[in-house]
């Protein structure tokens, strides 16, 4: 299993537009993700889950991912939030 | 005449006018579908749990549907929310938990999906933050749609194949429930929430679906089935009216028709006086899709495009692609027509969820961070939407019209801008008019005041006769305690636009009305007499407005506005204007 921190940039947070893009992205690899914030561990694969966990501009996540292709998938992952869910906010 | 006051009638805001009769159908979504609990065998379970997939299929199907609509009439860039209500649809984890609660509690899967769904639903309840609160409705309104597909094996949609009009009636609405809803057969919208500069309402508008939003109680006080009469025109609902009142709205309705159709008869003649005074007349959009309505009654051009209907609908800030797209429509369409497009008048009450929750929550809105103030602060979604408009000038004539301009450094820094971004479209060979032509709105006192400054440095100037009023008059338009401080027709508000119309035509350049004030037959008068060059007002206006230029002598005009002019209460000025139209 492989897990990496990352802090959500864009301004609205992780909003539903983001976690559509996060679990679609999730959903692409067969490795179980997970994805934390403080105590609260949801399946990345799940929009329910990611807005439960109300994550807004600087919280910080724990995407973890574990299966024959986690160290892709944590990449692509980690690489969506930086990337502000390529929602081109450059201001 | 049949005594309303005995009728049960119900008020709110019109947020798009018309009138029309239907049969009620109220949603409430958190009325819990009848569901049983019902205890299962275990053999049962796979069966169970492909219902479910079944349901989900067949809400998905509906999902797609609407996406289509919404993509023929908006575009592509609209469709975002239909994306997030099929991820909701299709979440792994639900089904998943669904499974384990029904393989340990043997139960039927929508008593189970009920349960699942629910704790979600109480988690995001509990946040603090407003956006994910609001979020609650677009999982209440997937859970309905399954559980409504478990139950009876119908979609939202195939409950309204009744041939008789409906009048949909629910707590809100989001974009995509009204352009799944309309043309099915349902004739007009009731909220109980919303306003009238809402994204939904400028839809409704586009869509000319009469709309009333702000309806208190209208979910207690109304059942479906019911029959009801929708008078957005006065912002009313009568529930199950006497059948004379019902005859008394049919022959208005006949009527209304009548009158439109001479208006959409007349889309060739020109806005001119009796004495030979010609106004432009044009229109107020937010849509392309109103083009066909432009036209349809013979609009001469776009007076004002307004653009924060991307902005408000989509959760990501539009980039320079969308926008050409939308704005290339409208000046394309126009065939040579001028379109002026306002850069974005957001802020005020038209917040959009792509700020800041401090900025989206401010003390006092329209004072703060809004349209012109909000682009010179952040220059990228500036340059972007300029570069859009900019390109968008090929393709037809276009002019830039700044919202909010309150001092002259604002106007001189957006002609700064304007002129880089003219610069690196030279620099990138991307062709647009080089002569554009760049006005402002004026719409506070203090652009008032100093107008002989402005008019030196833009090309026309434009009116907004409702800002105009609330800032003229320090009152707040959306509270209800203080509407009767707001009123166009005092007189400290004709001698303001008197002031700017005059001035304008000082400098040589022409003045445009853009406000609600210029659909009324009042005002008309008024504009006639100072010689406003253009009115704007929205497309289903322009006929009845034509009509009464038509109607009107310019020199008789000016003889009544040297009187007005010299009036010093609003009931003085009023009861001349009405004295005038009888």
């Amino acid at each position: 299993m492989i897990s990496r921190q990352v802090t959500i940039l864009n301004k609205q947070g992780l909003h539903a537009r983001p976690a559509t893009a996060m679990v679609n992205t999730a959903a692409k690899y067969k490795s179980e993700i997970y994805i934390c914030r403080d105590e609260k561990k949801v399946n990345g694969k799940s929009i329910l889950g990611l807005l439960v966990l109300a994550a807004e501009c600087g919280a910080i996540l724990t995407i973890e991912a574990q299966g024959s292709d986690e160290n892709e998938a944590v990449e692509a992952l980690v690489n969506l939030v930086t990337d502000h869910f390529g929602m081109g906010e450059s201001s | 005449m049949a005594k309303h006051e005995e009728i049960s009638s119900i008020s709110g805001i019109n947020a798009s006018k018309g009138i029309v009769i239907g049969t009620a159908y109220v949603r409430k979504l958190n009325q819990e579908t009848a569901i049983t609990r019902t205890l299962i065998s275990t053999d049962k379970i796979e069966e169970e749990m492909m219902k479910l997939r079944k349901a989900q299929n067949m809400v998905a199907e509906e999902l797609e549907l609407v996406r289509e609509k919404i993509e023929k009439h908006l575009g592509t860039s609209y469709s975002d929310i239909i994306s997030a209500q099929l991820a909701i649809l299709k979440d792994q984890e639900v089904i998943r938990e669904v499974q384990a609660y029904v393989e340990e509690h043997h139960v039927n899967v929508a008593f189970a999906y009920r349960v699942v769904v629910n704790q979600y639903i109480e988690l995001l309840e509990d946040h603090d933050s407003e956006y994910f609160k609001e979020r609650v409705s677009d999982i209440l309104d997937i859970k309905q749609r399954v559980l409504l597909a478990l139950i009876s094996k119908q979609t939202i949609l195939s409950t309204f194949t009744i041939d008789r009009p409906t009048l949909f009636i629910s707590r809100d609405l989001n974009p995509a429930d009204i352009m799944m809803l309309v043309s099915e057969n349902v004739v007009g919208f009731i909220t109980e929430f919303g306003g009238k500069t809402s994204h939904v309402s400028i839809l409704a508008r586009a869509l000319k679906v009469p709309m009333i939003t702000g309806a208190k109680d209208v979910l207690q006080k109304v059942e479906s089935g019911q029959t009801c009469i929708l008078d957005a025109d006065k912002a009313r609902i009568y529930v199950q009216p006497s059948q004379e009142l019902l005859d008394e709205y049919d022959r208005k309705i006949v009527q209304l028709e009548r009158r439109d159709k001479t208006f959409r008869a007349a889309h060739n003649k020109k806005a001119v006086t009796r004495d030979g005074y010609t106004f432009k007349l044009g229109a107020n959009i937010s849509l392309p899709m109103e083009l066909d309505d432009v036209k349809k009654y013979g609009g001469e051009g776009i007076g004002l495009y307004r653009t924060e209907y991307l902005y408000l609908m989509k959760q990501n800030l539009p980039d320079e692609e969308e926008l050409f797209n939308e704005y290339r429509q409208v000046t394309e369409g126009m065939q040579g027509k001028e379109v002026v497009i306002r850069t974005i008048d957001l802020g005020g009450d038209k917040m959009s969820a792509l700020w800041d929750q401090d900025i989206r929550f401010e003390s006092n809105p329209f004072m703060g961070y809004r349209a012109i103030r909000i682009c010179l602060d952040r220059p990228s979604v500036f340059i972007t939407q300029l570069r859009a408009i900019l390109r968008s000038s090929a393709f037809g004539k276009t002019s830039i019209l700044l919202p909010m301009i309150t001092h002259i450094e604002q106007l001189t820094q957006s002609l700064e801008y304007i002129e880089e971004v003219k610069k690196t479209l030279d620099n990138e060979k991307i062709p647009y008019d080089k002569s554009i032509k760049i006005g402002m709105m004026i719409e506070t006192p203090s652009a008032v005041m100093n107008i002989e400054a402005f008019v030196k440095i833009v090309d026309f100037i434009s009116i907004g006769t409702n800002d105009l009023t609330q800032y003229g008059l320090a009152v707040d338009r959306g509270n209800e305690r203080v509407t009767d401080v707001y009123n166009h027709y005092d007189p400290a508000i004709i001698k303001m636009i008197a002031k700017v119309v005059e001035a304008a035509h000082d400098a040589g350049i022409p003045a445009t009305v853009c406000g609600e004030m210029a659909s009324e037959n009042r005002a008309l008068i008024l504009f006639a007499a100072m010689k406003v060059d253009n009115l704007s007002v929205a497309p289903s206006y322009i006929g009845s407005v034509r009509d009464r230029i038509n109607r009107c002598d310019q020199k008789k005009a000016q003889r009544h506005l040297m009187k007005i002019i010299k009036m010093s209460t609003r009931k003085e000025i009023t009861d001349y204007l009405d004295n005038i139209l009888e």
